[in-house]
């Protein structure tokens, strides 16, 4: 063998050149065996300990196998451990409130005492006096306390009772408090009657309001786990031992008003303030059940955001639960659908494509299109939803007529690449970021992508064939009525940490459309309302909307009959005080086949009780006294 | 060449336990991948490449492994060239470059560079076997190993690296060197140590992160859980094949390949993977047993080497499917679905063949 330049470069930074005869002797030499100093025993040697090693490692191995599934499922025997054995230890940590916009309480901690000793320092003959002493003082039976001391007589600690209310636990802290003010200070405090007794605080998640906007909240397991909602977002927050407040516009707690601070605590403690107003809420969970079950749908969604800011002022989904008794809820009602749940728009997605159509100078609000019955776009052939044909319209008719035919060529004007530009300018196919868990950004397929293709433009253009989710949606139509600019949503207003807060500053995510742009859409959605969608109309106030009745997409194709029913507005259209989504999900078609005959009358209903909440003087009254 | 008295040497009971393995293998990727529409065939192509394998492992325990003395340099340069070129023209996957395009396959030059570090190592401590006891000669084989382990971890591939070194390691301390540069070189290590720390990879710390604090991320730890979940579920004597509900549902990502042993858990119980975990180490074990029998420390060392690797990769899978080790890439040997992992674990086997089969220095005078 020849020694390659590489090995001679080694050799020579091994510092000595091997000696002559050693680069010719071949490995397999038996004298090198023989000559190796101590070689055969150094390896066999270390040959054991290799072997030694890898036994000891696959021991490991086998050791936690045994650990994982041997004693995990004696764990599942029944006679080897009671269910109370494996719950007894819950994170004791509190969390902090949350209230709404006007300082009411939606989830708090409520104390219960945890009543613990310590046997072993406890002599025999004083059990009875214990036993008895502490049912008098906190309740606590006499008999469980005798059995629970005599069940473990020289444990460390033992619980005697956990789930002592909260008066009767302060009783027991005051009576042993006393019982060491009274003592001499020469006295050892362990040998009082109470000495060697504990009292622990313990919290539990509780949610007054019961199924009050439950699912923006979500809510803490047995566990004290988060699961959902504000309680999963701030999940690093609210625990009294999390995370501060962020960097930023640190505010002192008097920004909040008196209302507001009722039931923050000062000091270190945590709280949220949100957006949310109760009585908003009350309004459209109660709207919203009834009119889920008047026209027979299976669930629905109302959203009420502020379109200036993006503040959520009522977020509701039905059916909904009660956080307080989540384990008798189906767990499907824990989802919030407004954030989590996609959904085909159908028409009210049109109000999308005219909005961009209108802003790039494709149409106006008067252009005339014709309407035969029937286009053909990307080899697919585009009925209206009447299977009628209309002739020559405007627009604004169009929109007002929810004209599907025409809407694909107001698409088809604007351009596959434009459509697709502002469909992502107003925040579809993207996270609104909603502090809330659990958000889902919908599906766009755009040019490009395998699954688009030409017809999809057309399809797209009246909402079928995209997914967008209900937060979306309402933040888009916010956009419109508010002289075009997307605000984010968000559902806290004010992040609370002791003596410092933090506002959340409303946050401009885009401007979609011009003004002007945004102010013909406004007119055309007002037009719509007037002429087209009239059941969604409410008497003293000029709104806009449209209506959209989607087919559901599911893996086999559309299901026939079955329809999400939605519809979209603002009021009053002059200047919005809010933008509201109504969506009901397959509504009886016998009851109802469209949606401006299900969710426009329930968008009427909602408006005009939020109008009068709001304190918004009808427009002749408003208008007249100059605003 | 094919002399009757090579047979008599083969180690039959190595290769059954090795089939044995593959069978139970392509079992266990039927049952993890029969109710995945895309991945129904792969038990096929798994039967499929240890047909391919075994046939390796035959041509390769013909071939005299004593002409690999020959390639030990070329395969040291290869290593290092291949290490080089997916610098050069490497494509960036998953936030590292580990892969090279050949004719439009993707392939990872670290998989074979286990084989070329082995059977270069192999070369080198037993050319030098008298010199290694001066330092010089030591530290020379230090550097020509840091080399390679210094690309592998730029790529970065903290996986890849500690195997290098694990499989380096291990020869060097069985080649015979003494033992307080034993102590010298692990007391040199350790002390390194909390100056690699610093240059540990984004990705690298945050594995270690969800290793030491599994509720810190449970998104990233999700799958972590369901193997621990897997495990705990299949008891004494699992809930039977093809009926683990984990693997069935779906709960378990990666279950053909990485994480087969957590399905073997669940469907085959503690018996099953005890029984799975013994045959891999009499695997081990026959391989030791080889290199003590090794005529030359050449083959003593290449054999060393293959043990090393199978042993290595058997720990670090099913440690990380324990939870006992952080998730790194690495498959079980013959057991995960792959044809690249499986063939070259067969070629290895072949290459410990070769070495047994010609441990009688009688037969070849």
């Amino acid at each position: 063998m020849t020694p390659s330049p590489m090995m001679n470069q080694s050799s020579a930074a091994g510092g000595k050149p091997p000696a002559a005869s050693s680069i010719g002797t071949p490995a397999t030499d038996p004298k090198t065996e023989q000559s190796g100093p101590g070689f055969s025993l150094a390896r066999s040697i270390r040959l054991q300990v290799v072997i030694a090693v890898i036994v000891l490692l696959g021991g490991l191995l086998v050791l936690r196998l045994l650990d994982m599934q041997l004693r995990t499922w004696s764990e599942y025997d029944p006679n080897a451990n009671s269910i109370d054995a494996r719950y007894t230890v819950d994170d004791s940590t509190p969390w902090g409130v949350i209230v709404d916009r006007d300082g009411v309480l939606l989830a708090g901690d409520r104390f219960t005492y945890r009543v613990t000793a310590t046997p072993k320092h406890i002599e025999r003959e004083n059990w009875a006096a214990l036993s008895e002493q502490l049912a008098r003082l906190a309740g606590i039976p006499a008999e469980q306390v005798w059995n629970r001391l005599a069940a473990n007589p020289d444990a460390a600690y033992v619980v005697l009772a956990s789930n002592v209310s909260f008066p009767m636990g302060r009783a027991l802290i005051d009576a042993k408090q006393e019982e060491i003010d009274n003592a001499d200070s020469s006295q050892d405090l362990s040998l009082l009657p109470l000495g060697n007794v504990f009292v622990h605080a313990q919290p539990r998640r509780f949610y007054p309001q019961a199924s009050l906007a439950s699912q923006v909240l979500g809510f803490l397991n047995a566990e004290r786990k988060p699961v959902l909602g504000l309680e999963r977002y701030y999940t690093s927050f609210l625990p009294s031992n999390g995370v501060g407040l962020p960097r930023g516009n640190i505010s002192p707690r008097t920004v909040l008003s008196p209302q507001q601070r009722k039931f923050l605590p000062s000091g270190s403690e945590k709280g949220l303030v949100l957006t949310i107003d109760r009585t908003i809420q009350w309004i459209i969970e109660e709207e919203l059940a009834d009119g889920v079950q008047f026209y027979g749908a299976e669930s629905g969604s109302v959203i009420v955001m502020e379109p200036t800011t993006g503040a959520i002022l009522g977020m509701a989904n039905y059916p909904t639960f009660d956080a307080n008794q989540y384990e008798d809820a189906d767990p499907a009602s824990f989802t919030n659908s407004t954030v989590s749940a996609q959904y085909e728009p159908g028409s009210i997605f049109k109000v999308i494509t005219v909005a961009g159509a209108v802003d790039a100078g494709a149409v106006e609000s008067t252009t005339i299109f014709t309407d035969t019955g029937t286009i053909v776009i990307g080899q697919r052939t585009i009925q209206n939803s009447g299977r009628n044909a209309m002739g020559q319209l405007m627009v604004a008719d169009a929109l007002a007529q929810s004209n599907n035919v025409v809407t694909v060529q107001v698409a088809e004007a604007l351009g596959s690449e434009k459509f697709y530009e502002y469909v992502a300018r107003f925040g579809f196919g993207a996270d609104t970021n909603i502090d809330l868990a659990g958000e889902v950004s919908g599906l766009v397929n755009v040019p490009g992508s395998l699954a688009w293709s030409l017809s999809d433009l057309g399809t797209n253009s009246f909402g079928q064939g995209i997914a967008v989710t209900p937060i979306q949606m309402v933040s888009a139509v916010g956009a419109i009525a508010n002289q075009g600019k997307l605000m984010r949503p968000y559902v806290v207003q004010a992040r609370v940490h002791g003596d410092s807060v933090l506002l959340t500053q409303p946050t401009l995510a885009q401007q979609v459309i011009s003004p002007a742009s945004a102010e013909e859409m406004v007119e055309m959605m007002v037009h719509v309302v007037e002429t087209g969608n009239r059941a969604a109309k409410v008497s003293g106030y000029s709104v806009g909307g449209k209506s959209g009745t989607a087919d559901i997409a599911t893996a086999e194709g559309y299901v026939l009959d079955r329809t999400i029913a939605s519809f979209v507005g603002f009021a009053p259209a002059d200047a919005p005080r809010f933008v509201m989504l109504v969506k009901l999900d397959k509504p009886d078609p016998e009851i109802s086949r469209w949606a401006s005959n299900s969710a426009g009358p329930i968008f009427s209903r909602i408006s005009k009780r939020l109008l009068d909440h709001l304190n918004v003087p009808p427009d002749d009254v408003r208008l007249a006294s100059g605003k | 060449m094919l002399d009757r008295s090579l047979l008599r040497n083969f180690d039959y009971l190595l290769m059954v336990a090795v089939l044995l393995l593959c069978a139970i293998g392509i079992g266990m990727v039927y049952s993890a991948t029969i109710s995945t529409v895309d991945l129904s065939d792969y038990w096929e192509r798994q039967l499929f490449f240890m047909l391919v394998g075994l046939v390796v492992m035959l041509i390769v325990a013909f071939f005299d492994y004593r002409h690999l003395e020959l390639l030990a340099q070329p395969a040291y340069l290869g290593l290092l060239g291949s290490l080089l070129a997916v610098f050069a023209f490497g494509a960036v996957q998953g936030g590292s470059q580990r892969w090279i395009s050949v004719a439009g396959t993707l392939v990872q030059p670290t998989e074979a560079g286990k084989f070329l570090l082995i059977i270069f190592f192999a070369w080198y401590l037993s050319r030098f076997q008298e010199q290694l006891q001066r330092f010089g000669y030591l530290l020379v084989a230090l550097v020509l190993l840091a080399f390679p382990l210094a690309f592998v971890y730029l790529q970065p591939d903290l996986g890849m690296t500690i195997t290098f070194a694990f499989i380096g390691g291990i020869l060097i301390l069985v080649s015979g060197i003494r033992l307080w540069h034993v102590g010298i070189l692990i007391g040199t290590g350790l002390s390194a140590l909390p100056f690699l720390a610093g240059t540990l990879q984004g990705y690298m710390v945050e594995r270690l992160e969800i290793f030491l604090d599994p509720s810190s991320n449970p998104d990233a730890s999700f799958n972590v859980s369901q193997a621990l979940i897997s495990i705990g579920n299949g008891g004494l004597l699992g809930q039977g094949w093809g009926h683990g509900s984990q693997n069935q549902l779906h709960f378990l990502r990666v279950r053909h390949t990485d994480f087969i042993f957590s399905v073997i858990s669940e469907e085959l119980g503690f018996v099953g993977t005890v029984l799975i975990l013994l045959l891999l180490f009499f695997v081990v074990w026959r391989l030791v047993r080889i290199a003590d029998k090794a005529q030359d420390q050449f083959g003593r060392l290449i054999t060393m080497g293959v043990a090393a690797l199978i042993f290595f990769q058997t720990f670090i899978n099913v440690g990380m499917n324990l939870s006992i080790v952080p998730v790194t890439g690495m498959t079980l040997p013959f057991i995960s679905y792959g044809g690249s992992s499986l063939i070259s674990m067969m070629l290895a086997i072949g290459l410990a063949q070769s070495v047994v089969m010609r441990h009688r220095k009688m037969d070849f005078q």
